[in-house]
């Protein structure tokens, strides 16, 4: 019975992420349009619907694949179903906030919110739309908080700490492989470590920038504003890989009967990118030219080290656990396999453009885009649908029909095609975050439009097979 | 009980008044916490029920922001009533705390405790950043000076996190 009611609200956080995502797709998709110069949106309503795609996108795959972790970790430690629900509560009233800040007082400062845009933004829009956003924002983070800091309170009970839930006491030689944590405990030890400190450092920031809307006199340092902004950002969007691998490792090993156990390499990569995942941040700085020369080398040197260790060791991991398992492929354990393989390329183009010169010439172009849409697009978001798909069938038995299988492979393509189009506009120098592209511009943005449509339509079939989770009636259950 | 009183007496006095007010710095990190401190002292005769933690809790933080304002200080050393207001809240905050909090679950503790760790940063950066004056009666290099404290108050509380997450609990 519990279980059930877990499951139900753990599925809500699936399907309220899952339609955002979707209602985000169609804001990127008339901003193609409108780049492509298909469409007229005008730059003010671009920028919004920038604001409400970034944010929506970050906030709604977050919110989902804390729901996914928390699905597998609470099999593991013992979690607050109250503070579960709590942060699912802020992130609502948040996202309320958002929206009417964004659509009813033109606030588009663009998800990164960069002091002193917030504040000065030339009249496009007021203090009451940056109060409402930042306030929005700040719930949602509070909510999160929470949730880690239960996640980690779980985890320090059952582990003793959390230096012991990365196992390094293992590491050490103190204790043999055998006593090492479950994977979903390592995993999410290491999301609770980078995203507590990304909330903290985020707080501080937005109440910063909420005092410098309410008062404009009170300035700050705004390389030590930007620093901490990303500190926040990037390492809360990155934490959602993380979140969502674990879906990775508990569904092959369900399906193959093989347990995927944590050895001493699994764990020192773990522990390797938390580390660098708070660190490389700095790689959105490189153009920078007055932060400390140490940072932005450490930055770009760690950057290619970032999510290495965890992606060769997850990717090496599910050839190994699926090889001559005599798996049975379905969507669920199809959608995962296709994630690692989303990731892995999604990263090369980061890889890319985290080194200095290419960065200087890069940055700032929609190259940025195309990998993060790469990798997000082909792989977290992957793995949410993965875990939809795994959830219908383990709890429900809803039948796959040929139309979901279709659906993957539109969805596949697509969102490939959308990933490369914006690859192919950085390669020509198309610069990102404009809402106006001259001619020349403009095919990769019309043809992304169009690919977008079909990630939509595809999208929408996912959606609309978990939908059923809700109301499926489970005839083996029934019985 | 009767420590609690006398060092209220103590804080009250003009020149004591005189002499810790007369400084941002003294101000704020010596009168203020021993003003919490009355009330920490004052002994606890009544055993509080569960129900009321969380009206004495509510109360606290109210407070508690109200005083985080700068401007509030700054009122409190011209207005009569606002200095009033802050030697009889003080203390009240310190008695309703320390009757209250070890009610408080890990988690309400653990959040307070994180929100205050962002909030320490928060001020630290303010008042060491800022160029313009934010009380009015005390000088720029003073504020500098909270800044700084509050900055190093930032620093040893993210250490103390650091130790309970990574060092852990000994019971468990
Ligand atoms: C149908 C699929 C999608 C389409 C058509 C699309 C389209 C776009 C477009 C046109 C932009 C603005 C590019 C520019 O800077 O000029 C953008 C930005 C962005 N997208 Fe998407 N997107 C899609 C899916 C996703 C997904 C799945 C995610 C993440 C989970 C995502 C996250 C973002 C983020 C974070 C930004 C950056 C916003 C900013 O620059 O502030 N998008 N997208």
């Amino acid at each position: 019975m519990q279980t059930d009611s877990n499951n139900k609200l753990i599925a809500n956080y699936l399907f309220i992420g899952g339609l955002i995502v979707f209602v985000m797709m169609l804001f990127g998709v008339m901003m193609l349009l409108t780049q492509g110069g298909v469409i007229q949106l005008g730059p003010a309503t671009f920028y919004q619907f920038l604001t409400i795609h970034g944010t929506g996108m970050i906030g709604a795959c977050a919110l989902a694949a804390s729901g996914v972790m928390w699905y597998f970790l609470n099999k593991h430690v013992v979690l607050s179903k109250k503070i579960f629900i709590t942060n699912l509560i802020c992130f609502l009233i948040g996202v309320v906030m958002v929206i009417v800040g964004v659509f009813s007082f033109d606030y588009a400062s663009a998800w990164t919110f960069l002091y002193p845009l917030p504040t000065l933004s030339a009249k496009a829009w007021g203090t009451i739309g940056a109060l409402l956003y930042l306030f929005g924002m700040l719930i949602i983070g509070i909510g999160f908080l929470l949730l880690f800091l239960d996640i980690g309170r779980a985890i320090i009970k059952k582990q003793g700490s959390l230096a012991k839930g990365l196992g390094w006491d293992i590491i050490s030689g103190k204790k043999s492989e055998k006593d090492a944590p479950h994977v979903a405990i390592v995993a999410a030890t290491m999301v609770t470590i980078v995203d507590v400190v990304a909330l903290l450092v985020g707080a501080t920031v937005l109440m910063m920038n909420i005092i410098h809307t309410i008062n404009p006199a009170y300035t700050f340092d705004p390389l030590l504003a930007k620093n901490f902004t990303y500190a926040f950002g990037h390492v809360f969007a990155n934490s959602i890989i993380y979140m969502s691998v674990i879906v990775v490792y508990e569904l092959l090993s369900k399906y193959t009967n093989r347990q995927w156990k944590a050895n001493k390499v699994f764990l020192i990569a773990w522990t390797m990118s938390t580390f660098f995942t708070l660190i490389i941040y700095t790689h959105h700085l490189l153009m920078d030219s007055v932060m400390p020369r140490w940072m932005l080398i450490t930055g770009q040197v760690l950057s290619y080290a970032n999510g290495l260790p965890v992606l060769v060791i997850t990717a090496y991991g599910a050839l190994m656990i699926v090889y001559k398992s005599g798996i049975k492929w379905d969507i669920a354990s199809g959608l995962t396999f296709i994630a690692m393989f989303g990731w892995t390329i999604g990263v090369v183009p980061a890889i890319v453009d985290a080194t200095i010169v290419v960065n200087h010439v890069m940055h700032n172009t929609k190259w940025v885009p195309g990998h993060f849409h790469m990798y997000m697009g082909l792989g977290a978001v992957v793995m949410l649908f993965a875990f939809m798909y795994y959830l219908t069938k383990v709890d429900k038995q809803i039948p796959i029909t040929k139309l979901d299988w279709a659906a993957l492979y539109c969805y596949l393509i697509s969102m490939f095609l959308v990933s490369m189009q914006f690859l192919v506009s950085g390669a020509i120098s198309t610069p990102r975050r404009w809402a106006t592209h001259i001619p020349e511009w403009m095919g990769p943005a019309l043809f992304g439009g169009i690919a977008g449509i079909f990630v939509m339509i595809a999208t929408s079939i996912f959606i609309y097979h978990f939908m059923n989770y809700f109301f499926y009636k489970n005839s083996t259950k029934d019985s | 009980m009767r420590l609690s009183l006398l060092l209220y007496f103590l804080l009250i006095l003009p020149i004591s008044r005189e002499v810790l007010e007369s400084y941002m710095v003294t101000h704020m990190f010596v009168q203020l916490p021993l003003l919490y401190a009355v009330g920490m002292l004052f002994p606890n005769r009544k055993e509080y029920k569960t129900r009321h933690i969380w009206s004495n809790i509510i109360f606290v933080l109210g407070l508690l922001s109200f005083w985080m304002v700068p401007r509030t200080l700054d009122d409190a050393l011209v207005n009569t009533y606002t200095e009033i207001l802050k030697f009889i809240s003080l203390p009240l905050i310190g008695y309703l705390w320390k009757v209250s909090w070890r009610h408080l679950s890990e988690m309400t503790l653990a959040f307070i405790y994180t929100q205050l760790v962002s909030m320490c940063g928060l001020f630290a950066w303010l008042y060491l950043d800022t160029p313009i004056q934010i009380c009015n009666n005390y000088l720029i290099n003073e504020q500098k000076i909270v800044g700084a404290i509050y900055l190093v108050i930032t620093i040893f509380m993210c250490g103390y996190l650091l130790k309970i997450a990574f060092i852990g609990n000994k019971k468990t």
